[in-house]
C-alpha cells in the first residue's frame, strides 16, 4: 500500500495531477498519436532542461533546515515571528525564482524546518514578486515599466501579506479563545466546582 | 475593468517570462493603457497550469487555492494602485 501511494501520492491534489496526466495522454494517443508523441518528446526536452536546476534547487531545501538554526528559524519564518515574519518571508520569497520547480523545494525546505503556515502560503505568494524577472523584462521592456512592476508588486505583496497575517492571527486566536481553551469549555471542572478558597472554607465548617 | 481584464489576461499567458512578455509588448505598441499593461504583467503567469500542478505535487489543495487567492489578490491590488496612482 505504502509503494502505491509512493507512486500515486498521498492525498488527493497528488492523484489528481497524475490522473489528469495519464487521462490527457490516453486520450492523445487515441485521438491523435503525433501529437502524444510530440508533446511527450517536448516534455522529455523539458524534463532535461529543468533536471539540474531542479536537483539543485532540492539540495538547497534540503540544507535550509541544516543551515538555518531553529532559533532563526523561529525568530524570523516560525509560528509566532510575527510581524517580523511578514517582511521577511515577503523579501526571501520575492528573490526566489518564479519557476515553482526551483521555488518549491526550497520552500518545501523551510516547511520541512518549522516555519508557520502563513510563513509558507507569504513565500509562495511572494514568489509572483518575481525579482528574477528584471533581466528578461528589460530586454523587452523600458526601465520605467520594469521598475513600476517590481515597485508596485512588493508593494502589494506586503500589504496582502500583512493583511493575511492580520486574518490569520485573528481567526486563530479567535478559535483558540472559543473553542480549543480548556478554561472555555461548559464543563469546566474550577468553574463549576467553585475556587480553591471557597472549598477550604467549605472544609473548615 | 482595465485591471480585471489585464489580470484575466495575464493569468491564462504562459508562466515563462521570454513567451508572455513578447505578447504583452505587442499589446502596449498596440495601444493597450500602462494600468492594463502592468495588470497584465502582474498577472502573467499566475493561474498557469504548472504552477497549479506543482502547488499540488510539492503542498497539497489547501496551500494551492490559499496561493492562488493571495496572487489574484496581490495582482488586482498591484493593478488598482498603478490605476489610481499613476
Amino acid at each position: 500500500m505504502r509503494y502505491i501511494e509512493k507512486i500515486i501520492g498521498r492525498d488527493w491534489g497528488h492523484r489528481a495531477v497524475i490522473i489528469a496526466a495519464i487521462c490527457l495522454y490516453l486520450y492523445l494517443s487515441i485521438t491523435d498519436p503525433g501529437a502524444a508523441k510530440a508533446s511527450a518528446v517536448e516534455c522529455l526536452k523539458e524534463i532535461k532542461k529543468l533536471i539540474f536546476p531542479l536537483t539543485v534547487a532540492m539540495f538547497i531545501g534540503g540544507a535550509v533546515k541544516n543551515l538555518m538554526s531553529s532559533k532563526f528559524l523561529s525568530k524570523f519564518f516560525g509560528k509566532k515571528a510575527g510581524v517580523k515574519g511578514v517582511f521577511s518571508s515577503i523579501a526571501v520569497g520575492s528573490v526566489l525564482p518564479p519557476c515553482p520547480f526551483v521555488s518549491y523545494p526550497v520552500i518545501k525546505g523551510f516547511d520541512d524546518g518549522g516555519a508557520g503556515f502563513q510563513i509558507i502560503i507569504m513565500l509562495i505568494e511572494a514568489t509572483s514578486v518575481s525579482v528574477g524577472r528584471i533581466f528578461c523584462g528589460l530586454v523587452i521592456f523600458e526601465p520605467e515599466i520594469v521598475g513600476l512592476r517590481l515597485l508596485f508588486a512588493f508593494l502589494s505583496a506586503v500589504i496582502i501579506g500583512f493583511i493575511y497575517y492580520l486574518l490569520h492571527t485573528r481567526l486563530f486566536c479567535s478559535r483558540t479563545k472559543h473553542s480549543n481553551h480548556p478554561l472555555s469549555t461548559p464543563h469546566n471542572p474550577y468553574k463549576s466546582n467553585g475556587s480553591m478558597l471557597e472549598k477550604r472554607k467549605e472544609v473548615g465548617k | 475593468m482595465v485591471v480585471f481584464v489585464g489580470v484575466a489576461i495575464g493569468s491564462v499567458l504562459p508562466a515563462c517570462p521570454f513567451i508572455a512578455y513578447p505578447i504583452i509588448a505587442s499589446l502596449y505598441a498596440a495601444g493597450a493603457s500602462l494600468a492594463g499593461v502592468m495588470a497584465m504583467l502582474f498577472g502573467c503567469g499566475l493561474a498557469f497550469a504548472c504552477r497549479i500542478s506543482s502547488d499540488l505535487t510539492f503542498f497539497n489543495s489547501k496551500v494551492a487555492r490559499l496561493r492562488l487567492l493571495l496572487t489574484f489578490t496581490t495582482a488586482i491590488v498591484a493593478g488598482l494602485l498603478v490605476y489610481f496612482l499613476l
